[in-house]
């Protein structure tokens, strides 16, 4: 008899112990389920704003060539095209880096050489970063300046490639 | 307990991910890529790819790699190794460990890591909106107490509780979720940014036991760029005369050309590389324009991808076993996206190597996986099926109207309200179907159940809830309910999940194929339906109010109606023959209720009275409306 009851004892408390597994499993998918909602919402609005950052990250390579075929070219029309291009893409929330002559501020520019020059100024800009409304869409690529006449030789020494 | 999260601390790159509704993800950073540098400038404290962009300018206090300092003691090869290479200070520190030395202050790789490690930790955080205490992290397999100590140090200083050091191996075969298959040895190739590592893991009882590892650890995608690089700068001197090898602005464009390039033709045979304006000479600008095929960039990497086979034998060896006891091997690494490297890893393990998982992610998932486990979140990984054919059930016309569309995750519940076909219909039949065509004959059976004891109302007006509950083992209850009665019959189909792949591939590519028919089939029957309705609304307002029309309206419209009728009966009829008549009868019906309302706003402005004949004429349009709403059951 006593047997018996501790059998079922011992069955009771198993079934106590799976229904508090199951409501916790329950209650952590139901919180990432809930995670997922608000992750949702939230990707939801920023996909409006920043869906085209690919498309105009890509796009800026193309700007990239025009620019750079004028400074060679110099020709009056292509500059009232480049023009009109940037225009068309400030319209679309793309921002310029101001990163000439401007001290290095990692976040904003890529150091891509340091050569002589006024010390962490940018003393050149390679390729043009640019903003896409508030976040960094490509940084600028910039010479920086080492305030010494030569270069330091040792960060060429590292093998590590960047 | 907050949910641990898995961190891949790597030498290039880290990567952090998260197990969330059974699914471990990749969690992106706080710039919004999946991965992120392994590079710390301790002064400025900066991180990631903010640091690896003053790195140069800031060479000297801009830590790298220094995962390869971890554990390791000054006198030590490794750390004389990095010492040659390192712009900054290495130097021996408490009990002879390698410490970093630079801008005034000393720090222990083990606070270098730890700034990697609260990156993650906060990129985590944020995306999960809470704090996160606790996480797995990642080591290679050869890794010894020392190393696997310091980097739990790392974890400890971020703040972070970690829940256990994983081998990255076994981390990644979690991640290929072979720990739910049977005890078996497999082998984790995996080619990084920088290093190449090779391991033997034998499955036992969802454990997983290192048997061998072997590697290079100065073998990886970034030495496959560097080949390209060159062949670039080789082929424009040839063509041009002028060695952009020199030329440092150069080089970074062709840099990033040369990524570029290697990443296409994985997935293309030829890629073009169009660097305009690469440099001057005698004052003209020079361009870059040339084509690479893949065959070329094989040729350029061979000896690259062969270097790789030597650990593999290496590690068979040292494991005691011969490749055929491999039972799989699977591809960790950016590097092994790349066709030549699976091709050549295929040919020496006589196997199609496992390649379902990104490469890049594999051991951060992995990570996370084992976090899920040790937090209780994933007992058994719960997979849950879907449904891969729609279903539902048949209604006036021949039709299926769909209740579970195909590819919802199971268990679902879904319910629709239907009505009657015609007046004082006594029962409906349910007639439940699987399949993606719109009619009804072309979709499969699963089963049909009668609901009766409906009290006799005009056609539309009884509410007959159906509902469709699939529970996770594919088992498919129907139920139908009367509202007004609460009169309910059910039966249970089961596995209605269970379609052979071939069955219902075979499916879906016939709904493709006669996709434009059955359009075409599916509108002739609302518009006859639509048409249906019209005769049906129409009779009973002559019926209700025939005394308002005169004889030869109503016989006009009788005259029509019966037309309308003769052409849906018609076996041969098009959607537009239906429509014309459809159209006909409609606006003659327009026509004359339009007179009868017009006489009844005549009548109406003298007294009260003829307000309630205006109702009444309205009654056959709020039918008409009530009529349309449900989808009507035969």
């Amino acid at each position: 008899m006593v047997k018996k009851i501790h059998s079922s004892k011992t069955e009771i408390e198993t079934i106590l112990a799976k229904n508090v597994e199951l409501e916790n499993n329950y209650k952590r998918v139901l919180a990432d389920y809930q995670n997922q909602e608000r992750r949702f919402k939230e990707v939801q609005g920023q996909f409006v704003k920043y869906a085209n950052a690919a498309l105009l990250e890509k796009i800026l390579l193309n700007l990239d060539s025009l620019e750079m075929a004028q400074r060679h070219l110099h020709d009056a029309g292509l500059e009232i095209v480049i023009n009109q291009f940037q225009e068309t893409l400030r319209n679309e929330g793309l921002q310029l880096i101001e990163s000439d002559n401007q001290p290095f501020d990692p976040l904003t520019m890529d150091c891509i050489e340091v050569v002589s020059g006024e010390k962490d100024h940018v003393v050149e800009t390679l390729a043009k970063g640019y903003l896409l409304f508030d976040k960094v869409l490509r940084p600028a690529k910039v010479k920086v300046g080492s305030g010494s006449p030569t270069v330091i030789a040792r960060s060429e020494a590292t093998k590590q490639s960047i | 307990m907050s949910k641990i999260i898995g961190i891949d601390l790597g030498t290039t790159n880290s990567a952090v991910a998260v197990m969330e509704g059974g699914i471990a993800k990749i969690i992106p950073t706080a710039e919004g890529k999946n991965t992120f540098p392994s590079i710390v400038e301790p002064i400025k404290n900066l991180v990631g790819d903010v640091a690896k962009r003053q790195m140069i300018l800031n060479a000297e206090n801009t830590v790298f790699s220094v995962k390869r300092l971890m554990g390791q003691k000054f006198s030590g090869k490794q750390a004389q190794k990095t010492k040659e290479i390192a712009p900054y200070d290495i130097e021996a520190g408490k009990d002879g460990m390698a410490v970093i030395k630079l801008g005034g202050k000393t720090f222990t790789p083990q606070e270098i890591s730890a700034k990697i490690l609260q990156k993650a930790k906060a990129d985590a955080e944020a995306y999960l909106g809470g704090t996160v205490t606790d996480a797995v992290i990642t080591v290679p397999a050869y890794f010894d107490d020392s190393q696997r100590q310091a980097t739990k140090q790392a974890g400890e200083i971020a703040g972070l509780n970690v829940q256990r050091i994983v081998n990255e191996p076994t981390a990644a075969a979690l991640a290929y979720g072979l720990d739910k298959g049977k005890n078996e040895t497999i082998v984790v190739y995996d080619l990084g940014g920088g290093t190449f590592d090779v391991s033997v893991l034998e499955l036992g009882d969802g454990v997983f036991e290192v048997k061998a590892t072997n590697g290079d650890t100065f073998l990886g995608g970034d030495d496959f760029d560097r080949r390209v690089i060159e062949y670039i700068v080789a082929e424009f001197k040839k063509e041009n005369g002028v060695d952009l090898g020199k030329d440092k602005q150069a080089l970074q464009r062709i840099k990033d050309a040369a990524e570029k390039a290697k990443i296409d033709l994985s997935n293309s045979s030829e890629t073009e590389i169009n660097q305009p304006f690469i440099t001057q000479h005698d004052g003209q600008p020079l361009h870059l324009t040339m084509k690479i095929t893949r065959a070329k960039l094989e040729e350029l990497v061979d000896d690259l991808i062969q270097k790789t086979i030597e650990p593999c034998k290496k590690a068979l060896a040292d494991a005691k076993l011969d490749k055929k006891d491999i039972a799989e091997v699977i591809l960790v690494g950016g590097m092994t996206r790349m066709p030549k490297v699976q091709a050549v890893v295929k040919d020496f393990f006589g196997k199609e190597p496992n390649k379902s998982v990104n490469p890049d992610e594999a051991v951060a998932l992995g990570a996370a996986i084992q976090g899920g486990v040790i937090s209780g979140d994933v007992k058994d990984v719960l997979l849950l099926d879907v449904t891969p054919l729609t279903l539902g059930i048949e209604t006036m016309g021949q039709v299926m109207t769909p209740l579970i569309e195909r590819n919802t995750t199971v268990p679902s519940s879904k319910s629709q309200v239907f009505s009657t076909a015609s007046d004082n219909q006594p029962q409906v039949e349910i007639h439940i179907l699987q399949g993606e065509r719109p009619m009804a004959p072309d979709n499969k059976t699963l089963g049909s159940f009668i609901l009766d004891g409906i009290p006799a109302a005009p056609r539309g007006i009884p509410q007959i809830e159906v509902t469709f509950d699939i529970d996770a083992n594919g088992i498919l209850n129907v139920s139908a309910k009367d509202k007004a009665t609460g009169k309910e019959q059910k039966i249970t189909i089961k596995n209605a999940t269970n379609l052979s792949d071939d069955e219902v591939e075979r499916m879906k590519q016939e709904a493709e194929k006669y996709a434009e028919d059955d359009k075409k089939k599916k509108e002739l029957v609302d518009k006859k339906n639509e048409a249906d309705t019209l005769v049906i609304q129409t009779r009973k307002v002559l019926k209700d109010s025939g005394d308002k029309f005169d004889t030869s309206a109503k016989e006009e419209i009788e005259k029509s109606l019966n037309e309308l009728e003769e052409e849906i009966k018609k076996a041969d009829t098009t959607t537009e023959a239906v429509d014309t008549k459809l159209k006909t009868a409609t606006e003659l019906v327009q026509k004359y209720a339009e007179a009868l309302y017009k006489a009844a706003g005549e009548k109406d402005k003298p007294s009260e009275e003829p307000k309630a004949e205006g109702e009444k004429s309205e009654d056959p349009k709020a039918d008409e409306q009530k009529a349309e709403e449900g989808e009507v059951v035969n």
